[in-house]
């Protein structure tokens, strides 16, 4: 069928020309059509030129067709598409600190809105040179750019360029089309004619900039400009603006508080761009390209800047779980006040000693010729009677990694376990604080340690020049952390009454079905082993599962508190709890001091375990990569001393954590 | 085939009035000029039979790509849906363009049969004298 067409409606004037000449001189009989007279050559030529030219123009129209017909269906789809939602920004929470001192706003990102005389021209000129060189041309979505980002992309091998406008990145962002599917990719654009089709470009750019996220917890052009230059938007030179705009990609890696390297550089392409597009001269490129851009970073402010987004990003995950979980789920937080059991100054010196230590820590890492980088810590401290989180710092820099290793990560606790074991051969009475237990060299492979031979203990007390002293009582191979007589005694109670007691006491990750449980080999988290220590406090029972909101209250005043968990069924009875405590207590160095550290058999992670009557606290220290810190590097060195800077500096200054509203009987 | 590529204009463009005024006030979806896209292939045709009844074939070759166009757009508008198994065919839009895709088929397949056919007879015994005259078969 396809080559019909082809066929001309009347002969044009070279055949006519053919046909008479044809049938001038010697018209047979049988003259046949003029196509009939046309030479062998002419007519596999015609043939040949409705092959090559007139099937793929079908096929073009079809595919096109087609693809028109997908656009029709996203097209359709995105009617239903609430177009307010651009501007509408969440006002989102009011965040406050047990201490009633603001920390910030949840579900805003704390946000600096802005307006378009906020935005300098120079900044417009840079981000549409960086994002969208022809923002001001397109419906929404750019298919020349598309080809020339696919175009560059290939030749560079890499992605260079991104094919998504301004009004398409803001389509994903305000309808949460994150995803790189076709799927999404077609809504998106779809998405992005409906918004062109509703606000004009300057428009669009505002929402664009109040939302868009640059990197180290700085949501909106207004909240970047401050927190990195300490600027208003309108304040920002050039090159700031370049640097901005450079970032906007990948902002959590681009970010100059992380890779003050990768944000120059794509600072740089900006500024090449902008000149490219005609934005700057040769002149003013060199000019800006010399120029050193300054971020304002000391230490400290980033380390408190860091810890109010942290806070803020765990508060917000917290009421949001807890306000899905109402009969009527809340999902918008505007206007809603958060009182938090957080201490914010305690939880900025937190980070701060933090930092410090880890710094020693790197010292003695390079000392021992094991690699300095990526050594982290964390600290959580809980109130014994509530579970409200006062402390909870989950990594050294927030900034350059919002990895929560405090909630997030798992790890073994090694000898950290051990007052659970005790107390589990307590509760079944089979043994007593002063019931002898044998301290003597112990095969590794019967606790499942090992394709190695050796001897358990070689490391047992935490003290390299370990000494066996033969049968003991079991509170005094708990108080010095004795490997081996645990390992017997756990082997005598069972895996089964300690998994029990553990998973009682609060660890909701299960210990591994092997013995080697017994001696803190299966991973665990942070919050929750603190969470468990506060049994020993607490006479037995946990204290209720951890959280740092205390109450809630609606634009109107009215309490919406999260739910409370009823009391926890005790873990182990009173008793148990005081000789366990007891033997803790003594292993402190300081009449007051009560705790226990743990590490685990390769140095991979330092622990610390402490409470008081009010507080339980822990600590870890170790490698992401986990693999080992240096030889030696027991908890009872690292972990400990960090927690006891820690808890012991601003103790005096800090209130008790007030009993909510919704507490109150 | 004039007449057939009336019928089928005129089919496709009572689909597009349908699409246009009644999922409006069936509340299946906005009352659009997208709706009435059915209406649009039907409206090309018709204008290719008006072409045809003066050149003959660029009049059914404008039918027969409003043709191409209106079955593959079709299709692609019902293929996602498709894919994500969420096609309704109790849904009237859903049923519409399922219509006008197979209005448009048919009328591709019907072109295509009356092209090739009756050239093929051609071949078999001698045309009339006159050259410039096209069979009445051939649509385009």
């Amino acid at each position: 069928m396809e080559e019909k067409p082809t066929e001309p409606d009347l002969p044009d004037e070279k055949e006519k020309a053919e046909l008479v000449a044809s049938s001038d001189p010697a018209p047979s009989p049988e003259v046949p059509p003029a196509a009939k007279s046309r030479p062998l050559w002419r007519r596999i030529l015609v043939v040949f030129l409705k092959i090559v030219f007139l099937t793929p123009f079908y096929l073009v129209v079809a595919l096109a067709a087609f693809g028109g017909g997908v656009g029709w269906h996203y097209f359709e789809a995105s009617a239903d598409l609430d177009l307010t939602e651009v501007e509408r920004l969440e006002v989102g929470a009011l965040v406050r600190d047990v201490n009633g001192r603001e920390i910030g706003r949840a579900g805003t990102m704390s946000r600096l809105l802005i307006t378009r005389d906020d935005i300098p021209i120079h900044f417009v000129d840079a981000l549409i040179a960086a994002e969208d060189q022809r923002f001001y041309l397109h419906p929404g979505f750019d298919p020349v750019g598309s080809v020339r980002a696919a175009w560059v992309n290939y030749r560079a091998d890499a992605i260079r360029e991104g094919a998504s406008t301004l009004t398409q990145q803001l389509a994903r962002d305000v309808y949460r089309l994150a995803g790189k599917d076709a799927d999404r990719k077609l809504a998106e654009i779809a998405a992005a004619v409906r918004i062109e089709d509703r606000y004009t470009k300057d428009e669009i750019l505002v929402h664009y900039l109040n939302r868009i996220y640059f990197g180290s917890g700085f949501y909106g052009l207004g909240s970047a400009a401050s927190g990195y230059f300490g600027k208003t938007p309108q304040q920002l030179t050039v090159d700031e603006a370049a640097l901005l705009c450079g970032l906007i990609p990948s902002p959590s890696r681009y970010s100059p508080l992380v890779s003050e390297k990768l944000a120059l550089e794509n600072r740089d392409q900006t500024l090449r761009r902008m000149q490219q597009i005609g934005k700057l001269t040769e002149a003013q490129l060199a000019t800006f390209l010399a120029t050193e851009t300054v971020v304002a970073k000391s230490r400290e402010h980033l380390i408190n800047r860091g810890q109010v987004n942290y806070l803020l990003a765990r508060v917000e995950r917290e009421l949001r779980a807890s306000l899905m979980k109402r009969p009527v789920p809340i999902k918008s937080l505007a206007g809603l006040i958060v009182e938090t059991s957080i201490d914010l100054e305690r939880q900025q010196n937190a980070a701060r000693s933090i930092d410090r230590h880890l710094e020693e820590i790197r010292k003695k890492a390079a000392a021992a010729g094991t690699s300095t980088e990526d050594i982290e810590a964390a600290f959580v401290m809980i109130e014994n009677r509530t579970g409200r989180i006062i402390v909870s710092v989950g990594s050294r820099d927030f900034h350059k990694s919002e990895y929560d290793r405090a909630i997030e990560m798992t790890r073994p606790p090694g000898s950290a376990l051990f007052p659970f074991v005790y107390a589990a051969a307590y509760e079944k009475g089979a043994f007593k604080p002063d019931s002898p237990v044998f301290d003597a060299p112990f095969d590794n492979r019967e606790m499942g340690l090992g394709s190695i031979g050796g001897i358990l203990g070689e490391w047992s007390t935490e003290n390299p020049a370990n000494r066996w002293e033969g049968p003991i009582p079991a509170s005094q191979a708990l108080r010095f952390s004795k490997n081996a007589p645990t390992a017997r005694l756990g082997l005598q109670v069972g895996l089964g009454p300690v998994r029990e007691l553990v998973a009682a006491a609060g660890i909701e990750s299960a210990l591994d079905e092997a013995p080697g449980s017994i001696l803190g080999n299966s991973e665990v988290n942070l919050t929750e082993m603190t969470l468990a220590y506060t049994t020993f406090p607490n006479g037995g029972t946990r204290a209720p599962l951890p959280g740092m909101i205390r109450e809630v209250r609606d634009t109107s005043g009215k309490l919406i508190s999260p739910s409370l968990e009823l009391k926890p069924d005790p873990a182990m009875s009173a008793i148990t709890a005081q000789a366990v405590s007891e033997s803790l207590t003594a292993a402190g160095e300081g009449a007051k001091e009560t705790g226990k550290s743990g590490t685990t058999s390769a140095f991979t992670d330092a622990w610390y375990f402490g409470f008081d009557d009010d507080h339980t606290w822990g600590t870890w220290v170790g490698r992401d990569s986990f693999t080992p810190l240096f030889p030696l590097a027991f908890g009872g060195a690292l972990a400990k001393p960090l927690a006891a800077e820690i808890v012991a500096e601003p103790t005096a200054n800090t209130p008790a954590v007030p009993v909510a509203a919704s507490e109150k009987p | 085939m004039r007449i057939f590529t009336l019928i089928c204009s005129l089919l496709l463009i009572a689909l597009g009035a349908a699409g246009f005024y009644g999922w409006g006030i069936e509340g299946d979806g906005p009352q659009t000029l997208v709706s009435a896209i059915p209406g649009g292939f039907g409206a090309l045709m018709l204008f290719g039979v008006l072409v045809a009844l003066l050149l003959r074939r660029t009049g059914l070759q404008i039918a027969l790509l409003a043709a191409i166009a209106g079955a593959f757009s079709g299709l692609g508008r019902l293929t996602p849906d498709y894919l994500e198994e969420a096609l309704d065919w109790k849904n009237n839009p859903t049923n519409l363009i399922a219509a006008m895709s197979a209005i448009c088929l048919l009328y591709l397949v019907v072109s295509a049969v009356n092209g090739v056919l009756p050239k093929r007879a051609r071949r078999e015994k001698p045309e009339p004298e006159r050259a410039d005259e096209t069979p009445e078969s051939i649509p385009c």
